[in-house]
């Protein structure tokens, strides 16, 4: 079950860019707000060091497949918010794309293992 | 504003090491925003201030983690007193760079207690081009080790394609007792100037030699520079999550 199941950080190697660029392609957001983004959606399977998203982010960033710019948050503080850029657009559809064919892979191979 | 997100911030700044006040204060900015944030969040869930605080903390994750995480991607040097240093000159536990220097080392000039790479000094080195240390694999160069083998391998105990040494096995070996495919003055010029200068150099007093001109002073240099890391350390307040 997906619930119960443990994500080791191997098995996020490398895909966590993926995630973050899947939640930025949905529009801007902060830090914070797409730490939480991705436990919902995980239903708290996917569960990051808070604070080790951030330098994911900013070599995205220096990458350039995000784009950042501050503004003032509802409470005053500043905020750093990420975008997609077209660059982050491509990256994201291509590795879309290879998970797709990985799975598909993976489950003719696996069949009714993956299930159980 | 809290003290004691300050305090944590101030430790996740510390091991972050950014040398741009402008890249500093962004970088604080951001993790204060996700830390207050996340404080009103356990907060409008009913915690306590103080309980929000350290909860928020403890989710953002040690300072230690999340500053080494911070330092720029492949600096001049970096200097590390836990993981895995990344830079030119790498200093650490485990380093990985030009010029690698830790417990165990990977780089194009590694130093270590296991040294890995192009030209390596160590306990344990595996190179491709140079080792001289205790054990060393060299498959492409010279190893100049206690025990070990390489495309030649000078020392001890060693086996090489050309190999001389007090016990030595090789296409062409010499030794004090050798295992030689075929007589070593057969073996090809190159080779044989390296062992001719093996033989005739003595052992004893080349190791001493290297020992002064290069191991002594890199080892006093790494261990000088992660002296002062662990002073810059101590600096701060050590007490938060510690």
């Amino acid at each position: 079950m997906v619930s119960v199941m443990r994500l080791n950080k191997k098995t996020l190697d490398g895909n966590i860019e993926t995630l973050l660029l899947a939640v930025l392609s949905e529009g801007p957001s902060y830090g914070y707000q797409i730490v939480r983004e991705l436990g919902e959606r995980t239903g708290g399977v996917l569960k990051l060091g808070e604070g080790t998203v951030y330098p994911v982010l900013h070599r995205m960033q220096e990458r350039g497949l995000i784009a950042a710019r501050w503004s003032k948050g509802p409470s005053g503080r500043p905020r750093k918010y990420y975008r997609v850029t077209r660059r982050g657009g491509t990256a994201l559809k291509q590795n879309a794309q290879q998970w797709a064919g990985l799975v598909e892979v993976m489950q003719s191979v696996l069949g009714d293992a993956a299930a159980g | 504003m809290s003290q004691v997100i300050e305090r944590y911030l101030d430790r996740v700044m510390l091991y972050a090491n950014r040398k741009s006040e402008h890249e500093a204060t962004a970088i604080r900015d951001e993790q204060r925003d996700h830390l207050m944030s996340r404080v009103e969040e356990c907060e409008a869930e009913g915690l306590a201030r103080e309980e929000a605080i350290f909860r928020a903390i403890e989710l953002h994750g040690h300072p230690r983690t999340v500053g080494y995480r911070l330092r720029p991607r492949f600096p001049w040097v970096d200097v590390r007193s836990h993981g895995t240093a990344r830079g030119v000159i790498a200093i650490g536990p485990r380093a990985v760079g030009v010029f690698a220097f830790g417990g165990a080392a990977f780089g194009v000039f590694a130093i270590g207690g296991f040294a890995a790479g192009l030209f390596g000094i160590g306990g344990f080195v595996a190179t491709l081009l140079f080792a001289w240390g205790g054990f060393g694999i060299v498959p492409a160069g010279v190893a100049y080790v206690g025990m070990g083998a390489g495309l030649i391998a000078v020392g001890g105990m060693v086996a090489g394609v050309v190999a001389h040494g007090g016990l030595a096995a090789g296409v062409w070996a010499e030794g004090g007792r050798e295992f030689s495919l075929y007589a070593a003055d057969t073996a090809p010029g190159w080779a044989r100037a390296i062992t001719d200068m093996a033989r005739d150099f003595d052992m004893l007093g080349g190791m001493t030699l290297c020992m002064i001109a290069l191991f002594i002073p890199t080892l006093l240099l790494t261990l000088w520079m992660q002296h002062r890391e662990q002073r810059r350390l101590a600096a701060s307040d050590p007490w938060l999550l510690e």
